[in-house]
Parts: C-alpha cells; structure tokens; sequence
C-alpha cells in the first residue's frame, strides 16, 4: 500500500437550506456536516462512525457529488472535485463509485443483472456489447455470483446477493475510491460477514481505497486500517484502528466502544457507559463542544469553546479539551 | 429460451410483455374486460363488412321507421329509418378512435409535463404544476364542452378537447411516482455513473413507472368514451348524421316512450366498452405489479 494520498477532504461543509412559505425562502440550515478534515490514502479503508443523523452518509454524497457542497476542498487525486465542470466530473466519475446500504433499492427492478452490472462499462468504455458481457460474466464471479444469474432480474435475489450486484456494478470500472455507505447494515449478521471479506479481497486484489461509513464500531474495526469517529458534523477523534480500539480517549468515542454487544456481559468485567438522550438539532447545535450535552465529563469551557482537532499522539487527533486527561 | 438468448438486449422486453399478458390472462375480470373490449374493437376495424345496411341512409320505404328489433333490423330502426344495429357498430369506430386518441394526447402531454416537473423540481415544477391545478380545477364536462365550443365540434376538436382535459391527472400521477423514484438509490447510482438526465430518465425512471401509466391510460380512456358520450349528447360532438353512442343517445331521447330500443343498444354498448374497459384497468394493474411477480 502507498502512503500517496488519494483524497484530501479540508473543512468540508454541507449545509442543506431550510425553506418554508409560499415563495420558499430559506430560513435556516440543516449543518449536516460542518468543517470535516481527514485523507484517504490509495488502497487504505477508512471507517467513518457516528450514530444516525451525524453526516456521515452526507460526507459521502458529497464527496460523489450527489449533493453540494457550502464551503471546503476535496482533493482526488490532486484535483478539487468540487470546482470540476460537469465535463471533467464526468471523466472523473469512472475513478469513483458508491456502495448503498439498502440492497433493495439501490438495484433498477426493471433491468436484468447483466445490464446493472454492464451499465458502468456502456457508459465508460468503447468495449462491444461480446466484450462487455464477458467482463460481467468475470466481475460475476469475482463477488461470487453465478454467471447463469446474467439474465435474472434484481427481485430474484436475496439481499447478500444483492449486494454483491451492487459491488460488482461498483468495481466495473476499476475505481480508484469506493464510498461503502453502511454496505452490511442491511443484511443479517451471517451475511455481514461474507460481504465484509469480499470487500477485503476485493481491496487486496485490486487495491481499491474504500470509504467506509457505518454506525457501529464493530465493522468498521474488521475493515478499516483508520477511523474517524463523527459526531453532529464534525470528526471528534481519528486514530489508527488497532490505536482506536485500544486506547480511545473522547468520551464519545468511548460511548461508542461501550455499545459494542459482548458475548457475556458479566465476563466483561467493565462497566457499560451508555449514552444518554438525543443528537442535539443540527439546525441549531450547541455551542462549545457539541458533545457537552450528553457528556458526563463535562467543565464550564465546553459549554464555551469548541475543542480543535489536535494530535494527542501520533496519528492520532481528538477534539476534546480534557483530552490530557481521559484515562485511558 | 437460447433462441431468445441469442437476441441480447431484446429479451427482457419480449420476456416482460409475455409475463404479464401471462398474468392478465389469469384474472377472470380482466379476461372478460379484454373480450369485451377486443370484440368491439374488431366491430370497429370491421364495420363495413359486419353491419348489414349503411348507417346513415335513410330508408322511408317500407314502414321501416321506429321499426322494432327483430326481423331484418335486430336491434330495429330510427326515427329515419336507419338500422340502429348498423349505428351502434360504426360509433364503436368514433368510441375507441376518441378514446384512444384522446387518451393518448394526455399521456403524451401529462407524462412529458409530470416527468419535467417531478425530475427538475424548482420553479419549473411550480409553474408546470400550477397550471396543471388550474386545469383540475374545472369541472371535466364543462372544460371539454368550453373547449369544443371554442374550436368548432369536430372529431378531431372533441379529442383535442378530452386530451387536454385529462392531461393533468397524468401530469400530476406522473411526477407524484417520479418524486419517488427519484430519490431510489439507484437513480442515485446512475448519477454517480455521470449519466446524462436524459438517460437516467429513459433508462431508471420512465420504465418504473410505465406500469402505472398504462393503468391509469386504461382507465382514463373509459372515461373519455364517456365524455365524448356526454359531449355528443349535447350535441357538441358529432354531428349528424354521424354515428356515435353519445349522438344516438340524444335522437332518441324525445322517442324514448314510443322507441326504447333506440336509446337501450348505444346505452348498452357504452356501458359495455366502459366496463369492459374497467376491468382491463384493474387486471393490468394486477398484471404489471412487480412486487408480486414472482414466478
């Protein structure tokens, strides 16, 4: 794996306008994400965390255009995609694909598993129509399909499957950058596994870097070599995954860790601190630390101050005042 | 099925189309509504060869005036003498015409109109569907009646008219189903893909939605042989000595004591082809629901 960066996202923002009224005035924002930092290096996973409503899935629809962004840069593969006419965007479409979380709708009920998985190569390359179904028939088997499904309709498969159309339609082109958005929340555990290790093959085989955005710490520790924890629109920890895992100091991050489901909670030994309460409205977010309402360390400045993203050791970036003082 | 095969990119559509006429034959309505609906239709296309006299020729001769059914007239004769059995097999002719036609005017128009407004949104939508809800708004009969008073009462002028009234159910049918697809995930996917809004409307959206479409174009065209009845009736429709059901319907109204079966033959055939119709809607319904193909 290279350390070349292939994705630079610098303070990201993606405000969605409020409108109410007859004439549809805008009256508010929805700061779905508000000042986000992190890279992606070519061939690397990186995990995105937070509970629903955090801006995950956004950061992800941002980066693949699919909303605008307010105010930030996105660097792929040293280019800002967010200055990119629609021309050029569209050259750059093949290097970046997505990943859907429901299996369901992310498939056309009325195309065949053949033309799903074809579409990308009709539009992207000069291939004859032979040359195309012999690259489906090959992606096929790759994610571990029947190539005799070809002709078969999305409706016919189950959700495992499903999702190993929608990853076989997303590695068509050789992207250089997939965004998983919570690719297994869907499916049952014993499935989650499956996909998962595809991915992971497919990341080997190909080196493919993934975004990978998800709810729970759990898959995203199998996955991703970094992770960034988000809460309300910010990224409030990033640490290597195993350096996550062991020693995570926000209290957010350490919620999260606690909400992991453990075999035999008495063996655990540890006491469980859960969270408390709601994600606060992101149309009006508190101020300070976004996260003092809801944290149980909280001081007077985090009422006040909002905590920069500062290297706590290396490699590894909290926001969070007391950070120096977290046990660990 | 390998000869199929061999054909690519055609089978799913010949396979889709023999699928459902499969499951529309299975519904014992929706094959009694295609009877009805195919037996009038032939009456229509055969006219000439299946009525025994010529529709509008006035036969005086023979006491043959308000003669009852049975004999050489089997569905009797007018107040001039002509052969009602004759009359209601040319008005088929005008039914179906206008309601095919009409019908399709308003598919045309409401689908373009429903898939512009419901895909760009904005201030398009807003003015596309504003007057969509100024068209609405009017009673049917009293819109298509402004209309063909306008234009001149004419076969054409009377489909024009019941297209133009129809036009915004399909406008607004159209974007309320393009909203939701919309915003599927795949049509998602096919933007990340960089596909152009033409053919992500043509590929991912038109072809969810054309089951609805066909549907409600089914049950819209019940409803404009009815309108054109109506428009005819009061005589804004086809004039005479023209045939239609609407047309015959209004002769025989001042005879209706002294000769029923004038007013009983076109009235039984409208609400035939109407009901006919009907049952088609639902069985295709029925038929293109994909959450239910399951084979």
């Amino acid at each position: 794996m290279s350390e070349q960066v292939l994705l630079e996202v610098k303070d990201l923002k993606t405000y969605y306008p409020i409108r109410s009224g007859l004439m549809k005035r805008v009256v508010g924002h929805v700061k779905a994400v508000d000042g986000v930092n992190f890279t992606i290096h070519y061939g690397e996973s990186f995990g995105l965390v937070g509970e629903s409503g955090c801006g995950k899935t956004t950061i992800g629809k941002t980066i693949l255009r699919l909303n605008e962004a307010t105010g930030g840069e996105i660097l792929f593969d040293g280019k800002n995609i967010l200055d990119m006419d629609a021309d050029a965007l569209r050259k750059e479409r093949k290097n970046m694909q997505i990943i859907f979380q429901d299996p369901y709708s992310s498939l056309n009920p009325r195309m065949t598993v053949g033309q799903i998985i074809g579409e990308p190569l009709r539009e992207h390359t000069t291939l004859s129509k032979q040359e195309r179904k012999e690259r489906v028939l090959e992606l096929m088997r790759i994610v571990g399909l029947n190539p005799d499904q070809y002709k078969r309709y999305p409706h016919e498969f189950s959700g495992g499957q499903r999702q190993r159309i929608g990853i076989a339609k997303a590695l068509a082109l050789k992207p250089k950058l997939i965004v998983c958005d919570e690719p297994v929340s869907a499916l049952d555990v014993s499935i989650q596994a499956q996909i998962l290790n595809l991915l992971e093959d497919l990341q080997k085989e190909y080196g493919v870097a993934y975004l990978f955005i998800a709810h729970g710490m759990a898959v995203v520790r199998h996955i991703s070599k970094r992770v960034g924890v988000m809460y309300l629109g910010k990224i409030v920890e990033v640490a290597e995954t195993d350096n996550l895992f062991n020693e995570c100091i926000h209290p957010y991050t350490k919620a999260l860790m606690h909400a992991i489901p453990i075999p035999e909670v008495k063996e655990g030994g540890k006491k469980r601190e859960l969270l408390k309460g709601e994600v606060p409205n992101p149309i009006n977010p508190p101020t300070g630390c976004r996260f003092h309402p809801r944290c149980a360390y909280r001081e007077a400045i985090c009422e006040e101050v909002e905590p920069p993203l500062l290297e706590n050791s290396p490699n590894h970036f909290v926001a969070c005042h007391f950070c120096q003082r977290m046990e660990v | 099925m390998t000869t199929a095969e061999q054909k690519g990119r055609s089978l799913w559509k010949e396979s889709s189309f023999y699928t459902t006429l499969r499951r529309l034959l299975k519904g014992k309505l929706a094959m009694v509504g295609l009877m009805i609906v195919l037996v009038i239709a032939l009456c229509a296309i055969f006219a000439e060869q299946i009525s025994p006299y010529d529709p509008i020729k006035i036969d005086y001769m023979n006491f043959s005036l308000f003669g009852a059914p049975g004999g050489t007239h089997l569905m009797g004769t007018d107040q001039l003498g002509r052969d009602t059995f004759s009359r209601v097999i040319h008005g088929a002719r005008i039914s179906l015409s206008v309601g095919f036609v009409a019908v399709s005017i308003a598919l045309v128009l409401g689908t373009m109109l429903g898939l512009i407004a419901g895909y760009k949104g904005g201030m398009l939508e807003t003015i596309i569907m504003g007057a969509m809800d100024t068209i609405w708004a009017f009673p049917t009969l009293i819109l298509a009646l402004a209309i063909t008073t306008l234009l001149g009462p004419s076969l054409f002028n009377i489909m024009l008219a019941i297209g133009i009234v129809y036009t915004p159910g399909f406008a607004r049918l159209v974007r309320s189903m393009v909203l939701t697809v919309r915003n599927q995930e795949y049509v998602e996917s096919a933007k990340v893909l960089g596909l152009s809004n033409r053919k992500i409307i043509l590929r991912h959206i038109l072809p969810n939605i054309t089951a609805t479409i066909i549907v409600q174009a089914s049950l819209n065209a019940a409803q404009a042989i009815l309108a054109e009845a109506s428009l005819s009736f009061l005589g804004l429709g086809i004039q005479p000595p023209e045939a239609s059901w609407g047309s015959m319907l209004k002769e025989s109204m001042q005879y209706l004591d002294i000769a029923p079966w004038m007013s009983i033959f076109p009235g039984a055939a409208i609400f035939l082809l109407v009901l006919g119709l009907n049952f088609l809607g639902d069985g295709l319904r029925d038929a293109l629901d994909i959450k239910i193909r399951i084979d």
